[in-house]
């Protein structure tokens, strides 16, 4: 095992890869009673498209998500119970890049339930009869994320913005694609991306390192793994435009909400570099839209904004937007941001509170086991380490940001407002 | 009065030294009889506080004050128990043996700057007023919350003990003028009761700055429990694509009770645990929904279960939630299943441990109920919850109020 010792936050842990391809990276907190163990794949919900061995699949929207329901099924168990007796809370979460099933305990005994956890994620039990009936539960929970205005709006966002590209669905799918799903699906889907060299077992915990990854090799030698090529996720082209240029509804809501996203044309080496570009591109616009400008106070004393008002830079390898969102009776969205925009808010003393601020936030994650260890895992399912990416952050200067602002274009943009029904 | 608490209570004073976390954290909890006006106050306060000083009277300056210390954080919100109105205060920095650049005296003059120079204004007032009446129309405009308020208004109705429960107050914070702010400020500290906690790896500046806040009052949390009648099934109407479905029980479980260990195990199996009867019978056996729990309220006796329906199921759902109900009084339950929720229920209580604003949270409900025991006496009398007891608890739940949000 490789044992790290990061100076900055006084935190050692240890990583090594398993024959079978299957990373494991373990936090040692002695002081600490609570255990976490996540194991996570990196198929989520873009992951709609993929070639494995020369074979083509495309998948329905909503397959990951139904996969993750249906992991928690036995023949013979009942793994909730299970875990519970264990003394063990077990849980699991798809989102667009990863799927992860995690659990907690405070128990003595770790070695059940991690042995239990990796032993249901690594066999699908499922036929025909359990998939339709899972469906019925999860329309539910993609339906009820509806009566949601936040999520509303995102979600029209995303459709304006993308042709292609498969942020445009919902994580969960919609009914529709749901009801499409079968048996076959999720087994392919399974087969090809839950193999262990694409997948990456995280542990925080109290007990001995060493030991853990004894139990651990104990328990994947045991197994056998076919052979298989990691599949590759493919995706269609993306247009530079947007798909729908401005577009509204109503709900039954008392003021109108607004989100104006500006699509921008990826440009990232790795991993690295979007973390890098998307922490620039949120420094940048932090200094604009946030109290670190000494203008927001007076937007906020004009009524222009108040406390809904917020933006979001989403980055990844294959697409990159930046979302404003908005409350009031204006349609002005847009002219307000594009006005700002023009002016010069950029200032190295404030971009170093920003650091700050930042740096002071990775500690306050270290508190709680939960909240790092899901952050960590996601990060390192995606190719970089999140204790390590505070280096990156440290040393920024407003010529970087400038320089990451510059070298996107803003002219493809999308609008999409709710209005109050009767207005 | 000196209780103990594992040994941590000194007066109103809470400490726990330890390096384990990276932050050091003081919360100071003050107390008071409840009425709408002081709650009104208090939430104008939250708003300042932190936010406006008389050293930092705007935003921007405060957030460079805030980005000097590393995002020293001063959060606040109000929590209400009974007749109890606590008025939480919770400071969060990082420890400064992290840092390079800032010591100890930095951080408890910052803190002591908000606190005690807060800034108020009119014109703030006017842009806290107007935010509160948008953050009260987003709580409408959202079917959740919209239930949640409906319902605590019936309650509200019932009984004093439960008044507090609307506490949508528009018509008390418009109402607010900086004189009422300021009076209710003062009387922060100097009428209310006031409990420090000091949680992380402080020194002996730090400890003498929470030692300095006084404590002159004492105001008991009533043991009485609510009276509500019972109210016939209420169906509300409203565009949506799933129905919402509140349905709420009182016992005779409060604190103090001699059953609340027993209450507390019983509603962890009926629904607040994915093992509990009502998730596995509601949810896995008929699907009739994606999530499914029950709260114990634990001030006031009262069970509270939540969930989404397709609204077509609501009397089968309702009916559901009944029979689960008597499943509990008959013992229709295995004693594997009843020691798999102490099982988990012990474990969540352990993790209390490691998490500081749990292990606070946990602290301050004992003195405010006056209960102390401690983590392993809790525990125990968990484990010695038996069958009989859940039964014997169960046969107490009496259905107060059913409201159901009918989508169309």
């Amino acid at each position: 095992m490789q044992k790290i010792y990061n100076e900055h936050f006084d935190e050692t842990y240890y990583k090594e890869k398993l024959d079978n391809g299957l990373e494991a990276v373990i936090f040692h907190k002695p002081e600490y009673i609570s255990s976490f163990v996540g194991i996570g794949t990196k198929f989520g919900a873009l992951n709609l498209k993929q070639i494995s061995q020369g074979q083509e699949y495309h998948f329905n929207p909503g397959v990951a998500h139904f996969l993750e329901h249906k992991l928690f099924e036995s023949k013979d168990k009942d793994l909730f119970d299970l875990f519970s007796g264990l003394g063990a809370n077990v849980n699991a979460f798809t989102s667009y890049r990863e799927t992860v099933y995690h659990f907690n305990t405070t128990s003595e005994d770790i070695k059940e339930p991690l042995k239990l956890l990796l032993d249901f994620v690594q066999k699908l039990e499922i036929n025909e009869q359990s998939v339709e009936k899972e469906k019925d539960i999860i329309i539910q929970e993609v339906n009820a994320n509806k009566q949601d205005v936040d999520y509303r709006l995102i979600e029209e966002i995303n459709k304006s913005l993308f042709f292609n590209y498969p942020l445009k669905y919902d994580i969960g799918g919609d009914e529709e694609t749901i009801k499409k799903i079968n048996e076959k699906e999720l087994r392919d889907a399974y087969d090809i991306n839950y193999h262990p060299t694409n997948m990456v077992l995280f542990i925080s915990s109290p007990f001995d390192p060493n030991e853990l990854i004894k139990i651990i090799k104990d328990n994947q030698n045991k197994k056998a793994f076919k052979k298989t090529n990691i599949a590759q996720t493919i995706y269609d082209k993306e247009n530079d435009e947007v798909k729908r240029k401005e577009y509204s509804f109503k709900m039954d809501i008392s003021k109108a909400k607004h989100a104006y996203a500006i699509k921008l044309k990826p440009n990232f080496k790795d991993p690295l570099d979007c973390f890098y570009k998307q922490f620039c591109m949120n420094a940048y616009l932090k200094l604009y839209f946030s109290s670190l400008n000494p203008d927001y106070q007076k937007w906020m004393d004009k009524g222009i904004i108040n406390n809904y008002f917020e933006f979001e830079v989403e980055f990844d390898m294959h697409s990159a937007a930046i979302i404003f969102f908005m409350e009031n009776d204006n349609d002005n969205i847009k002219d307000f941001i594009d006005e700002q925009l023009k002016k010069d808010y950029l200032n190295q003393e404030r971009l170093e509170q920003l650091i700050k601020d930042h740096i002071g936030v990775y500690y306050r994650i270290l508190n709680d086991i939960y909240s790092f260890s899901n952050d960590y895992l996601r990060c390192y399912l995606h190719g970089y380490d999140f204790l390590d990416s505070i280096n990156i952050i440290k040393n920024i200067k407003i010529d970087d940001l400038k320089e990451v602002y510059n070298s996107f274009d803003y002219q493809n943009y999308a609008l999409v407002h709710i209005y109050p029904k009767g207005k | 009065m000196k209780k103990t608490l594992n040994n941590k209570w000194e007066d109103n004073l809470f400490l726990i030294k330890t390096n384990k976390y990276k932050t050091i954290d003081l919360y100071l909890t003050f107390s008071n009889e409840h009425d709408p006006k002081k709650h009104a106050c208090l939430k104008a306060i939250s708003y300042f506080l932190g936010s406006y000083s008389l050293k930092y009277p705007t935003k921007n300056e405060m957030h460079k004050a805030k980005s000097n210390l590393y995002l020293a954080n001063i959060s606040s919100e109000i929590d209400i128990l009974n007749n109890l109105i606590n008025f939480n205060i919770n400071y969060s920095f990082v420890n400064p043996s992290f840092l390079d650049d800032v010591k100890i005296e930095d951080f408890i003059d910052y803190f002591d700057e908000c606190l005690r120079n807060i800034y108020f204004d009119e014109k703030i007032l006017v842009e806290y007023k107007k935010n509160y009446k948008d953050s009260i129309k987003r709580k409408y405009d959202n079917p959740s919350t919209y239930i949640n308020i409906k319902t605590n208004q019936i309650l509200a109705k019932e009984d004093e003990l439960l008044k507090p429960l609307d506490n949508i107050l528009l018509k008390e914070v418009e109402e607010l003028n900086i004189e009422d702010i300021k009076k209710e400020y003062f009387n922060l500290f100097n009428n209310y009761e006031l409990r420090v906690f000091l949680i992380g790896d402080y020194d002996e500046e730090l400890l003498n700055y929470a030692k300095s806040f006084k404590n002159n009052r004492h105001y008991q949390l009533t043991s009485r429990l609510p009276n509500i009648k019972k109210h016939l099934p209420i169906i509300e109407r409203k565009k949506l694509g799933q129905s919402i479905l509140n349905v709420f029980y009182k016992t005779p479980y409060n604190r103090y009770a001699k059953d609340f260990y027993a209450a507390l195990v019983t509603n962890c199996l009926l629904g607040a645990l994915p093992t509990s009867l009502l998730f596995e019978e509601i949810r896995e056996k008929h699907s009739y929904c994606y999530f499914i729990f029950s709260e114990y309220v634990k001030c006031n006796g009262i069970i509270k279960i939540s969930t989404a329906i397709d609204g077509k199921n609501y009397l089968k759902v309702r009916r559901l939630i009944k029979k689960q109900i008597k499943r509990l009084i008959n013992k229709d339950f295995s004693e594997h299943k009843l020691e798999v929720t102490k099982k988990l229920l012990i474990d969540n209580i352990n993790q209390t441990i490691d998490d500081l604003s749990w292990f606070q949270d946990f602290a301050l409900k004992s003195s405010l109920y006056g209960v102390f025991v401690t983590i392993d006496e809790y525990k125990e009398a968990i484990l010695k919850v038996n069958r009989d007891d859940i039964s014997r608890v169960a046969k107490n739940y009496q259905l107060v109020l059913t409201y159901l949000l009918k989508g169309n």
